[in-house]
């Protein structure tokens, strides 16, 4: 794969993307590219920069080297709340929410904030907001839960409220950095398959970091596996498993 | 007079690391932002007060024996209030833990008025330390000289312990990562009372060495303790070099500054303070990767 | 409802339908429905106490609404913002000397330079708040110390145009000329609007985002909002308002003095916003009530305010961490257990 320029078709395009922490390298000479409506899972072993590259888009690392298009548009210098007015909605790998707020004002945050009336006084169009708060807490299946705190929530709670938040400033790209952890197999199957209904349903591209194989291959139209920093490999899910390097350093777990 | 300011100045950095090191040690290993450091401060002067006439009045020894002694007082009531109240807050809310240390200067502030009154005392300068060393047409006064010279044996002292002894690495584990200390299988509340009293008795010290020089008074605690955040904001909280390069220039700034704008040395040093804040926060942007 | 497993019903909200669920959150979210019923009757009786309270007690009151309102607007930075501030005392100084200067030297008529003290506070909110908002947690609360130190200095030292520690006094009559217990009362309803308007900002989406802010800034900032921007935000309000406690202040005494902006001031309004309660609206009220009232008391009795104040506060953090409004809840929480 030849890939020395940006490709302007893609959402999302990167190329030579590389970041080091002092001498240790996380990411090295990463090039990527995301097809707008694209579901891509981002797999390898832990440290294998992942969250890094994640973080990276979001823009919350200084210091990265190489360049990254995001709709045409070269974002490595913008700031995270700059990226997310873009249209790139996520979530965190140790879930982040509003600890002391409930469920439904962080909702109702997450509402306030993407809608761009941060600063507002007005009672009135605050409670508009309050139907489409509901809505999406109903679509997580948070609802019931609107009035706790969500420092009382389980983990896996945390991550459907957050995916919530996300959806609620309506991204073009959704980065996803281990929704599933903490959940059960039935609820990773029902969040993901939720996650990649409404992702198709309303047009926009995800990016996900997934360590179960199983959600990978069900939800991911493609797969990239990152090792030590690099793309080891891109491909559809039954090409990635019949990779046998892929499988000699990750799947299989040996080297 | 330049030359003479200079030796003030780095008397006064040598004092001023001597509290700021027991502040930036005690943030480094507990998290926690010691309000009551210049009281301790304030204590260790009004306790040399006290012990210089009944140890030996006028000799050079029993000038720093009673230092000492009345340093390692402190130390004791900085072992006592980290026992009896800082244990039982750690890890609670961050302003919890400062009004502690509010509550502490409020009291040992009082108790100092009680005892000693609303006046300032002084702390007779050893005879042997009084005079002035002549060098071509400048007088060095000597005893900024000895004080700068004792605080820096302190420092080497602090230095040699904190890098060459178990209890040094033991400490040095506990700031870069407190749940390393459990796994070594040492005591962590040992290390945290040992660390309070060992701060307090470096603000003990710098209360008693620096007396002479100065007017001691009950007021004193707040304005030894912001010169002492500044100097630690400067070199950045729980490092202990930067805790000197940052005592160094406060005390040489407020020396020279006071030459030429008199009036305000204290408005340069937090000019300083606030150019050191704004560099760090240049550049930096973003958050955590995960 | 919908056939989500994801949904999990909890029994206690079976028998609520939707709306009334909605309702309920939206009350505890942005209807900013006070509880009249209480609050009339308090203003009623405060506004009685005015004119009933001997002369020399009605100075204390009024001291005590303004310290309600200055503690207030450090408990919105504290409580709300999450931003410790060790140099809130600044604004409050900024607010007496904006009023006192334009009087004093500018030659304004007092009732107009009611309006520039405030404005003074906020413009230095403004300027310090850009600075401190570029750092975060223990930083910034020590960049707010210098910047308020700065002032200070700059208070105590300019004497040509401050009047240095001798301050600036007998430039106007103090109270604007009226009585004890006028002013009283109008400082009640000056300190009760703020309020009023504290509380609104609080229950409004700015509120949310100062909260979201403060809570996590990294998600809020992965949300679109630039954090900086809002904690800026919520800087110049409580600098505002805190600058109207100063001008009042000012106002009270006919003069203004640098202590104002003091380090003693900011460690009292911290100590009142502990001891009434942190992450409580009324907390500052209630805080500025106590700690005002036992230090009227005590000075009564004893010279040793500091040492009971000290001994009081270990008390509380290590009894009651979350003061005067904790013991309230904790108390409410009781009764309403034994009765269910």
């Amino acid at each position: 794969m030849e890939t020395t320029t940006t490709n302007n078709d893609a959402l999302l395009s990167a190329r030579h993307i590389r970041k080091a922490y002092g001498s240790f390298i996380a990411l090295r000479d990463i090039s990527f590219d995301l097809p707008r409506g694209e579901r891509h899972a981002l797999i390898g072993p832990n440290g294998a920069g992942k969250s890094t590259f994640i973080a990276c888009i979001a823009g919350q690392l200084p210091g990265v080297q190489g360049e990254m298009l995001f709709a045409g548009e070269s974002i490595l210098s913008l700031t995270p709340a700059q990226l997310a007015r873009k249209g790139i909605g996520r979530t965190f790998q140790i879930s982040r929410a509003f600890l002391e707020m409930t469920v439904l004002e962080n909702m109702m945050a997450a509402f306030v904030i993407t809608s761009g009336g941060w600063a507002g006084l007005r009672a009135r169009a605050f409670k508009q907001m309050l139907e489409p708060a509901f809505a999406m807490l109903e679509t997580v299946g948070m609802a019931e839960r609107a009035g706790d705190r969500v420092a009382d929530l389980s983990l896996g709670d945390r991550k459907r409220l957050e995916f919530g938040m996300a959806l609620a400033g309506d991204p073009d790209l959704l980065l996803l950095d281990e929704p599933t952890a903490g959940m059960s197999i039935k609820e990773r199957h029902f969040l993901m398959e939720m996650v990649a209904e409404r992702v198709d349903a309303e047009g926009r591209t995800l990016l996900f970091v997934e360590h179960d194989i199983d959600v990978v291959m069900k939800i991911a139209a493609r797969v990239s596996v990152l090792v030590r920093g690099a793309i080891l490999a891109v491909g559809t899910p039954q090409e990635i498993k019949a990779n046998d390097e892929v499988q000699a350093v990750y799947l299989g777990g040996g080297h | 007079m330049l030359l003479i300011q200079l030796v003030n100045g780095l008397m006064e950095g040598m004092t001023l690391f001597l509290i700021a090191s027991g502040l930036t040690l005690i943030f480094g290993v507990t998290r926690i932002i010691n309000f009551a450091h210049g009281s301790l401060f304030m204590l260790g002067a009004f306790l040399t007060h006290e012990l210089v006439p009944v140890i030996a009045p006028g000799s050079v020894w029993g000038f720093f024996a009673a230092v000492t002694l009345a340093a390692l007082v402190v130390g004791l009531i900085g072992a006592l209030f980290e026992i009896g109240v800082l244990r039982r807050i750690y890890g609670k809310d961050a302003l919890l833990q400062l009004i502690v240390t509010v509550a502490l200067v409020l009291i040992i502030r009082d108790l100092v008025r009680m005892i000693w009154g609303a006046n300032s005392v002084t702390v007779p300068m050893p005879d042997g330390l009084a005079s002035a060393l002549v060098i071509g047409d400048t007088y060095f006064p000597v005893f900024p000289l000895a004080v700068f010279v004792a605080s820096l044996l302190v420092v080497l002292a602090m230095i040699w312990v904190i890098y060459f002894t178990r209890a040094g690495i033991l400490l040095r584990a506990g700031t870069d990562d407190r749940g390393m200390l459990a796994l070594l299988g040492v005591n962590e509340t040992l290390i945290f009372t040992c660390v309070f009293a060992a701060g307090a008795f470096l603000a003990g010290l710098a209360g008693g060495i620096g007396a002479p020089y100065g007017e001691v008074h009950y007021l004193l605690d707040t304005s030894i303790i912001v010169s002492a955040f500044i100097v630690c904001v400067i070199g950045g909280l729980g490092n202990l070099y930067g805790a000197l390069a940052g005592a160094l220039v406060v005390g040489l700034t407020k020396a020279i500054g006071v030459m030429y704008f008199p009036r305000l040395s204290m408005v340069l040093i937090f000019l300083v303070m606030a150019a050191v804040l704004f560099a760090r926060s240049l550049g930096r942007q973003g958050g955590p990767a995960r | 409802m919908s056939a989500n497993p994801l949904n999990k019903p909890l029994e206690r909200t079976g028998q609520d339908d939707a709306a009334a669920v909605r309702a309920r959150q939206w009350r505890r979210i942005g209807g900013a429905a006070l509880a009249w019923q209480w609050l009339a009757p308090c203003l009623i009786g405060v506004l009685a106490l005015c004119w009933l309270l001997p002369t020399s007690y009605t100075t204390l009151l009024t001291q005590i609404m303004i310290m309600a309102l200055f503690a207030s607007s450090l408990n919105l930075l504290m409580s709300d913002g999450h931003m410790v501030s060790f140099g809130h005392a600044a604004y409050f100084g900024l607010g007496a000397y904006g009023f006192t200067l334009s009087v004093a030297k500018g030659g304004l008529a007092p009732e107009l330079a009611l309006l520039v003290g405030p404005l003074v506070a906020g413009i230095g909110g403004v300027l310090f708040g850009a600075l401190c908002v570029r750092l975060t947690e223990i930083y910034m609360a020590m960049l707010t110390l210098a910047c308020a130190q700065i002032t200070y200095t700059v208070l105590f030292q300019w004497y040509d145009f401050t009047g240095g520690d001798t301050g600036i006094t007998g430039f106007m009559t103090p109270r604007l000329g009226l009585s004890e217990q006028g002013y009283a009362s109008a400082v009640l309803i000056v300190v009760a609007l703020c309020l009023l308007a504290m509380w609104w900002i609080v229950k409004s989406p700015l509120g949310l985002s100062i909260r979201a802010v403060g809570q996590d800034r990294y998600r809020a900032e992965a949300l679109g909002l630039g954090a900086r921007r809002v904690q800026l935000v919520a800087f110049v309000i409580a600098a505002f308002f805190a600058g109207i406690a100063g001008t009042l202040h000012a106002v009270l005494h006919g003069s203004a003095f640098p202590d104002y902006a003091g380090l003693s001031v900011t460690l009292d309004g911290l100590i009142m916003v502990v001891i009434g309660g942190l992450n409580s609206f009324a907390g500052g009220v209630w805080g500025a009530v106590i700690y005002e009232l036992l230090r009227a008391g005590v000075s009564k009795i004893s010279h040793e305010w500091e040492l009971v104040l000290g001994l009081l506060l270990l008390a509380i953090c290590l009894l009651a961490p979350r003061g005067f409004m904790g013991v309230v809840r904790r108390l409410r929480r009781m009764l309403a257990g034994g009765q269910g």
